[in-house]
């Protein structure tokens, strides 16, 4: 793989495409995120297919294991459905354009979320969604953004993480979603998810940048 | 990049991570801390081991026998402090803990002595508990100390009215509450067990807010039971159980308790029947909805809101209303009485749902707004969805209005939830000739609509007069007896000098017309078959002064006389306390008499009569079935598919849980669960991305 130049930001970058069109080249993470649109739509649209994959408590511990990870691409409607795939996607090409490397946040978040919701939130019996995927997204690219940025603009990504990391505390000690949102009154809000999600994308972003710091992930590997 | 600076920011990134790991592992003990606390040091971690609740549903009372087991996590003692809702009409008449492994039996004693011994003790390490009703809508229990991984063992046992509709009857042991502003789970077993008797054939029974979670069985048609078990069971949530009759219970019934050494106690319980069936229509309806802050708790205002919304739907053509939502001011949606049109019903729904929850609390000013839509030909109904809690001072200026209220107006109080000021939303429906109805947020709300509509289309009895004829009747409770509604029974309980037959007739008016309801009864010489109703009895007078005091503003006069019949009858009041000691001795050291282990020795044997006869009917129910097909008790149950919960649901579904799809009833914005918040963020960082692509590239 051949080592980009170095961006403004003393990293390797985007800048690169200043330098001339280069020939599409689909990487094997571009192309599993793309996968995980494609399927999220796909059981959306097959009518059994969300009760057929979601994260269940009892059918877990009966053997159905890839309901930990299947869970996350079932939704309660297409408005849920829209929302999460809409913020996934965004979250992840802007992280992948600012550094890549973003599927790992998405693969660790995903056994985080699960895990979470499986240790710490007992009284769901079912659990649905990419939300928690999400937010590992988030903290993935705000710690790798923190990580380049200096002054101002660190402060306000890090601003923003303070307010992600209150809201989600909230809705875990309360139970309550802090901010409007538009399912049935009879889904509870798993703010303990959310949060693990976040605490999983941004370790993901600080092992990630102290190891390349080290040399041990090389630059090239992250350029987009 | 050098070496030091590399593990600088080797440091920043992961300090960061570590920092919202804390958070996140901080976040979960939150959820874990529940409503059972370490108190009195720097905190500490308990947890409550098993949760074990009985309850038998017979005579029309429930009597629910709650034991739990707590642990301390921690390498030092601890006092734990367990926090836990006030059950509707609920007199705790038992509390007792494990000491050296000996049950030790609690008495009830004058409040502020209680709590007074119970300091006394701490410093000296023994092992007192104490239990007491902290305001109107919380009790706590305390125990010290719980040693370093210790347990502990405790017991209460409370008696509360069932509630019945028609021919529904509803039990619900509350659990939900925001008291302590988190959940609780248990850290092993939950279970509950309940055992519905009736003279009335069963129909049917359900769970409605756990209904896959119960393994209910039908032994015979007067005997239901329902059992559930988890592990790791979540205590944050109310559990409802609810069972049809094949018809109402209509008429007059009469069971008594006689002990042999003082004078006895009856309960009688009229419920009427074809008097009430006559419908009426063509009535004005005034729902008021509160959207103070406090009811954004628990989604009061969303299950209220669809409340109101449920109610509109069964309004008649004839009949008019409007809706107002207040919290310091009222705001009427239509500046007057309407007709009822399918348009005005979604107007009304746009209009709830437009409300949020914030501001303070001013009843009164809604309920004027209310009241000046009154027209003196029409009856208005002022419906209510609040939870009460409203200043002190607003309450006596609120009852002035009610007893000042026009001709043909009636207030009934609808309470969501267990955080709810039930004794000021009773008082406001009792003095203008309502009722207040209180409704769990694990129930079916559109039953629990239908059935409160119910009342308001059928003809209330008013002007009830009660006559007993022998028995030297005396003491009777309510000393004023209220409206008789359709489907509700009202139950009278009173003393009786002699045994022997009595006659009781209950006289009122119905749209103009006498009626009289009569029963004749064989008052016993001695029975103690039932001695529930003498608490029952004690507890209705006690909350009869109480009401009274409040009224009149003080309660000076009156704390005596509860104080009295709180210790004479082992009743937990908000003027009288459980407290228990290591041993008889310590309490002798107190001059606290023995009464309540007195009264659970008598208690107890009259339940397990009833507790025989249950199993008798158990017994030839396997013998009816064959052993294969025999009805499960609980000891019998399989145990749990999993390590879950047992798990709420609505009737429309499986229970579904999700990190960003809420409980709450927020109006459809358009936006996903993630919020559009979360969607405008993202939108913000792609255009913000795609421009400084496009800066780069020029």
């Amino acid at each position: 793989m051949t080592q980009a130049p170095a961006t403004s930001e003393g990293r390797s970058g985007p800048t690169a495409l200043a330098a001339g069109k280069r020939p599409l080249r689909l990487r094997w993470s571009t192309l599993a995120l793309a996968a995980i649109l494609v399927a999220t739509v796909l059981v959306q649209a097959w009518p059994e297919g969300a009760a057929a994959l979601e994260f269940d408590r009892r059918k877990i511990a009966a053997g159905q294991w890839w309901r930990l990870v299947s869970g996350h691409l079932a939704h309660y409607g297409w408005p849920h459905m829209a929302a999460d795939m809409g913020v996934f996607a965004a979250l992840c090409w802007v992280a992948e354009r600012r550094g890549g490397g973003v599927a790992w946040a998405v693969a660790l978040g995903g056994v985080a979320v699960s895990a979470a919701v499986y240790g710490w939130a007992p009284e769901a019996d079912a659990y649905r969604g990419m939300s928690g995927v999400d937010s590992a997204v988030f903290g993935y690219l705000v710690v790798t953004r923190v990580g380049r940025l200096g002054g101002l603009k660190a402060a306000a990504w890090l601003t923003v993480l303070a307010l992600a990391i209150g809201r989600f505390v909230f809705e875990t000690a309360t139970g309550r979603p802090l901010l409007p949102t538009s399912l049935p009154d009879d889904i509870a809000v798993i703010g303990i998810a959310h949060l693990a999600g976040l605490a999983a994308g941004c370790l993901t972003a600080a092992v990630r940048e102290a190891a390349a710091d080290d040399g041990t992930v090389g630059r090239a590997a992250r350029a987009s | 990049m050098n070496a030091s600076t590399s593990l600088t920011r080797s440091s920043r990134y992961l300090g960061a991570a570590a920092l919202v790991a804390v958070l996140v592992w901080s976040g979960s003990t939150v959820r874990g801390a529940g409503l059972l606390i370490a108190d009195g040091g720097l905190g500490g971690v308990l947890e409550i081991q098993e949760h074990h609740v009985h309850v038998t549903l017979n005579n029309g009372v429930a009597v629910t026998e709650v034991t739990q087991v707590f642990r301390n996590t921690e390498n030092r003692p601890v006092e734990a402090l367990y926090t836990f809702p006030v059950p509707k009409g609920a007199s705790v008449a038992d509390f007792s803990m494990w000491i050296n492994g000996q049950e030790m039996v609690g008495e009830v004693v004058e409040k502020a002595r209680a709590r007074q011994v119970y300091e006394s003790y701490k410093p000296r390490r023994k092992d007192p508990g104490l239990l007491e009703q902290k305001d109107y809508k919380t009790f706590e229990m305390r125990i010290f100390p719980i040693g370093p991984g210790a347990e502990q063992k405790v017991r209460l046992r409370y008696y509360q009215e069932l509630e019945v509709d028609d021919d529904i009857a509803t039990y619900v042991y509350p659990l939900s509450t925001t008291t302590t502003g988190a959940r609780a789970a248990t850290a092993g077993r939950l279970s509950l067990t309940v055992h519905a008797r009736s003279p009335v054939p069963i129909a049917s029974m359900e769970s409605p807010s756990h209904r896959e979670a119960f393994v209910i069985v039908g032994h015979d048609d007067t005997y239901f039971q329902a059992s559930l078990e988890s592990r790791r069971g979540d205590l944050g949530r109310d559990f409802v159980l609810a069972y049809r009759l094949t018809r109402p219970r209509t008429g007059l019934d009469v069971i008594a308790s006689k002990p042999s050494n003082e004078d006895g106690y009856l309960c009688a319980t009229l419920t009427a029947g074809e008097e009430l069936a006559a419908k009426r229509s063509g009535m004005d309806y005034a729902f008021i909805l509160d959207v103070s802050g406090s009811m954004a708790e628990e989604n009061k205002i969303g299950l209220s809101r669809r409340g109101i919304a449920a109610f509109t739907e069964t309004l008649g053509a004839d009949d008019r209303f409007e809706v107002i939502a207040f919290n310091v001011v009222p705001q009427a949606l239509f500046s007057g009485l309407r007709e009822v049109t399918a348009g005005r019903q979604a107007e009304a729904a746009r209009f709830l749902a437009a409300q949020t929850a914030k501001g303070g609390t001013e009843l009164r000013s809604a309920l004027a707004a209310a009241y000046r839509l009154a027209e003196p030909d029409r009856t208005l109904n002022v419906v209510f969805l609040s939870d009460g809690l409203a200043e002190q001072g607003d309450r006596q200026a609120l009852l002035a209005m009610i007893r000042q209220r026009p001709a043909g107006s009636r207030v009934f109080c609808i309470g969501v939830g267990n955080d709810v000021n039930r004794a000021l939303l009773e008082q406001m429906a009792e003095d203008s000739g309502g009722l207040a109805s209180f409704i769990s947020l694990s129930d079916d709300l559109q039953r629990q609509a239908e059935a409160f509509r119910r009342k308001l289309v059928h003809p209330a009895a008013s002007e009830l007069t009660l006559n007993f004829e022998g028995g030297g009747v005396y003491d009777v409770e309510p000393a004023t007896l209220p409206n008789l509604y359709h489907g509700t029974p009202l139950r009278i309980y009173a003393r009786y000098r002699g045994a022997g037959p009595t006659t009781i007739t209950v006289r009122g008016n119905v749209n103009g017309k006498d009626v009289a309801w009569t029963a004749k009864a064989d008052l016993p010489a001695k029975d103690d078959a039932n001695p529930e109703i003498e608490r029952m009895w004690a507890w209705h007078r006690v909350q009869r002064l109480l009401k009274e005091a409040d009224r009149a503003g003080s309660r000076e006069s009156v704390v005596a006389e509860v104080v009295r019949l709180g210790e004479a009858y082992s009743i937990a009041t908000e003027h009288t306390s459980f407290i228990v000691l290591e041993n008889d001795g310590e309490y002798k050291r107190w001059a606290i008499e023995r009464r309540s282990a007195l009264r659970l020795q008598r208690d107890r044997q009259a339940r397990e009569v009833l507790a025989r006869q249950l199993e008798t009917i158990r017994d030839k129910a396997v013998a009816r079935r064959g052993a294969e097909r025999a009805a499960p008790t609980l000891s019998d149950l399989p145990p749990p598919e999993a390590p879950a919960t047992a798990s709420p649901q609505t009737n429309t579904g499986p229970p579904r849980a999700s990190s960003d799809s809420p409980r709450w009833n927020w109006p459809k914005l358009g936006g996903g669960p993630v919020g559009p918040v979360g969607v405008a963020f993202a939108a913000v960082l792609v255009v913000a991305e795609l421009l400084r692509r496009r800066k780069v590239h020029r």
